[in-house]
């Protein structure tokens, strides 16, 4: 008879990256050369009145391109943009929606367009901080980043003795892992969520500046690519601002 | 008798008789009798027509008419054609107790005639005002038909005409003028009989060689100004005006010769016969074409000019009485804007209003039609849920403000409609899909326990708040007892889905675990697109089971 005591994930070491190994590749202002998807070429991106972080999980969901975005202001989750593009790369569509901003970078990192700040290299990022032991059992992509957020929450906080909470787990059918991951960033496990068998993008939740802090809804959210693309905005900056 | 307004016409038959020769100088009686036997009824009347060979005017003919009882004789003197048929005529009538006034006229030609006609009583008032005419419009004559019209007949009818007007029933005398409108050849004959005295006289003037011209200043439609509904009929009739040499006027209702259109489009359709029918709200004219004839006497002959022909009719398509048939969704959040609500009905008007039974509803609009207006809904955060009431009102169409219907009489210009206000109360939890020990996944080194469950949002009486993409967001504070000694961590928003669920997963981890019994007591705080959530759940967490809200 099956033991009443089940773990919700199961452990299964198969796959262990180091941060050293990661390839990059950069954009914008360090832009060098392209990778796969910044040449990826696309008939027809339009986007009318729509602000810039939902043009860019619009882009990333109509092409299929996994996005980390780490760094939103009120303009981009308020001030409507509209653009019509024609044949253009990825590259080019990024460079046309960042490149004018202000302060944006933007790189491919494990396969994955990761769009930052000049302002988020600042030290404290959590989204750089390397934990020493990251462990999870084939599980939905939701379980998978709560799982995350407890490890962070264990890394900075070695001293609680428990902690209560709830979150998301997701679609069951999204699912990712096993994973065993050494000494890997925080920003490296969830590109890894994003470029999974299905695309998706993960966004900070956090105003700008406070990438160095863990709130306790968390300093992320993943999105699921859907059709027609779920417009986040007006919810982020609700919770952010 | 042949009906006299037009509207009738006697079969006609031709009977030929075997041709005879009448010597130089000659005279020869030729009766019709042995023809008109031949016949399956007897006729009142009958037209001769005499054919002959020879210069014209070298034959003259008399027409001698003897009544069975052999007390009556009329005799007609035959005029020629072509240069010797009355092309129009103005005679004088009489009727009394002995006396009848018959008109008839006789189509002589292959093609059918339009006949102008009218008839004007002398006036009895005092001090006379001058006869009114009584107008015949539809009359028309067959190829080779005669028609009769009996003046008696015609005053005691009592039939108004185009202009509303009878001949007076106490009319005993007048003139009764007419007109061909065709060139072609129409022979007219007045016949007054007095049977008592065996006394006929008959009359067949001929005042104008040439038929009536068209004239447009007298050209109208009827009705010329109009409502209608939306999906109304009216039929419009034209009637043209003429006029003879003289410039006496005569009418003719012209039935389907006309070619109809209306502007703007949209607004009315118009058939072939002048049907018109209201399709949407809105102002239309309506306009009859066709081409008529002037005529100009030239010797023998007529010169005929053609001339445009025609007029128009304005015609309202009033407001219908708004009717809304759906309203979607029709289920709002309080607190929330519900934006894209499509109202649909009929008769909206082009400025709608829409208004609710409360207050705190209002509608922000994004466009509107006569038929549908979308509106983005904001329940106020204080509203209560419950039914509210739509109400849709017309201001009518393009600013002309409201159109009654034709007839008048008021009517509402509002529809109204139910709809519900959706008061999120509390995050229920619907069912646990699993729960068991939290792995490594969540707990890392420390051991826990999970809980899958299936959360509802639902309002105050239990009705799921089934709408999706409301997004929920907590806050879990740990309290008192805290056996476990546990802090509040990985509190995530979630959506809900169509049935106003979403998954949920409660997790706990401690040092404490598995070996301690007791529990952390904590406070569950929701809010539901950003407004708090009236009720919180209580969580107890242990060691080896969650609840919420002792489920």
């Amino acid at each position: 008879m099956r033991s009443a005591r089940f773990e919700l994930c199961v452990f299964a070491a198969v796959l262990a990256l180091s941060a050293a190994v990661h390839r990059t590749s950069l954009g914008g202002a360090q832009a060098g050369q392209s990778p796969p998807i910044l040449a990826k070429r696309v008939a027809s991106f339009s986007v009318r009145g729509v602000c810039l972080a939902d043009t860019l999980l619009t882009l990333g969901q109509q092409e299929q391109v996994p996005l980390g975005i780490e760094y939103v202001d009120r303009d981009a989750l308020e001030k409507p943009i509209s653009h019509d593009f024609r044949n253009a790369t990825i590259g080019e569509i990024v460079r046309a929606l960042l490149g004018g901003t202000g302060g944006y970078t933007w790189r491919v990192r494990d396969g994955v367009l990761n769009i930052a700040h000049q302002s988020t290299a600042a030290p404290g990022n959590l989204l750089d901080r390397v934990l020493p032991d990251f462990e999870i059992s084939k599980c939905s992509v939701g379980t998978a980043s709560a799982a995350l957020y407890f490890a962070l929450y264990r890394d900075l906080h070695p001293e609680v003795t428990g902690y209560a909470g709830e979150f998301d787990p997701g679609n069951p059918d999204n699912v990712i892992g096993p994973l065993k991951l050494r000494n890997t960033p925080v920003r490296h496990v969830l590109n890894l969520l994003a470029n999974g068998s299905k695309k998706r993008a993960w966004i900070v939740r956090v105003p700008p500046g406070h990438l160095d802090q863990l709130p306790p809804d968390g300093l992320w959210t993943i999105i699921e690519y859907e059709n027609p693309p779920r417009h986040v905005a007006q919810w982020l900056l609700r919770e952010i601002f | 008798m042949a009906a006299q307004d037009g509207t009738h016409s006697a079969a006609t038959v031709q009977s030929p008789l075997a041709p005879v020769t009448v010597a130089a100088y000659g005279a020869q009686d030729i009766s019709l009798a042995s023809v008109l036997s031949q016949l399956p009824a007897a006729l009142p009347f009958a037209s001769v027509r005499i054919q002959y060979s020879g210069a014209p005017g070298s034959l003259q003919a008399q027409v001698s008419s003897v009544e069975s009882g052999g007390n009556l004789v009329v005799d007609s003197h035959v005029q020629n054609e072509g240069n010797g048929w009355a092309g129009s005529g103005a005679n004088p009538w009489h009727l009394d107790n002995d006396t009848e006034t018959i008109l008839f006229l006789t189509n002589e030609s292959n093609q059918p005639a339009r006949i102008g006609f009218k008839v004007t009583a002398n006036d009895l008032s005092t001090p006379a005002k001058g006869g009114v005419p009584y107008y015949l419009t539809k009359l028309r004559l067959n190829p080779h038909e005669t028609r009769a019209i009996d003046l008696r007949k015609l005053r005691d009818a009592q039939q108004p005409d185009l202009k509303k007007n009878t001949v007076p029933a106490a009319a005993m005398d007048g003139s009764v003028e007419w007109i061909r409108l065709d060139n072609v050849a129409v022979m007219g004959r007045l016949m007054t009989i007095n049977r008592r005295q065996g006394m006929a006289s008959n009359y067949d003037c001929s005042s104008c060689p040439c038929p009536g011209s068209y004239s447009e200043a007298g050209t109208d439609l009827s009705p010329s100004s109009f409502n209608l509904a939306v999906n109304g009929t009216q039929s419009i009739s034209v009637t043209a005006y003429f006029e003879n040499c003289n410039g006496d006027g005569y009418y003719e209702e012209v039935g389907g010769s006309f070619s109809w259109s209306s502007e703007p489009t949209g607004v009315v359709s118009v058939d072939s016969n002048g049907n018109v029918t209201g399709v949407a709200a809105g102002s239309a004219t309506v306009v009859a074409l066709s081409t008529g004839t002037i005529y100009v006497p030239n010797g023998n002959d007529c010169l005929e000019e053609e001339v445009p022909e025609g007029g128009s009719a304005t015609v309202t398509v009033a407001d219908g009485t708004p009717v809304i048939s759906s309203i979607n969704p029709h289920y709002w959040l309080v607190g929330a804007t519900t934006a894209g609500v499509i109202i649909s009905g009929q008769h909206f008007g082009t400025s709608p209003v829409v208004n609710f039974s409360d207050p705190a509803v209002t509608c922000i609009q994004a466009g509107a039609s006569d038929t549908q207006i979308t509106c983005n809904i904001t329940v106020g955060v204080n509203a209560s849920g419950g039914t509210v009431n739509v109400t849709v009102t017309s201001q009518g169409y393009n600013g002309s403000g409201f159109i009654a219907f034709p007839g008048g009489g008021s009517q509402a210009t509002s529809a109204s409609y139910p709809a519900n206000k959706y008061a999120p109360y509390a995050a229920v939890v619907l069912s646990t899909k699993s729960q068991g020990a939290a792995g490594a996944n969540l707990c890392g080194a420390m051991p826990g326990w999970a809980r899958n469950v299936t959360m509802q949002l639902q309002t105050q009486n239990g009705t799921p708040v089934a709408v999706a993409g409301i997004t929920m967001a907590d806050q879990i504070s740990v309290g008192t007892p805290n056996a476990l000694g546990v802090t509040s961590a990985a509190v995530y928003q979630h959506n809900t889905d169509v049935s106003g669920d979403w998954p949920d997963t409660y997790v706990v981890c401690s040092t404490a675990c598995p070996g301690s019994t007791g529990e952390a007591d904590a406070i569950q705080s929701w809010t539901w697109s950003g407004r708090p959530l009236p009720h919180s759940n209580y969580v107890v967490y242990k060691c080896k089971s969650i609840t919420v809200d002792g489920r």
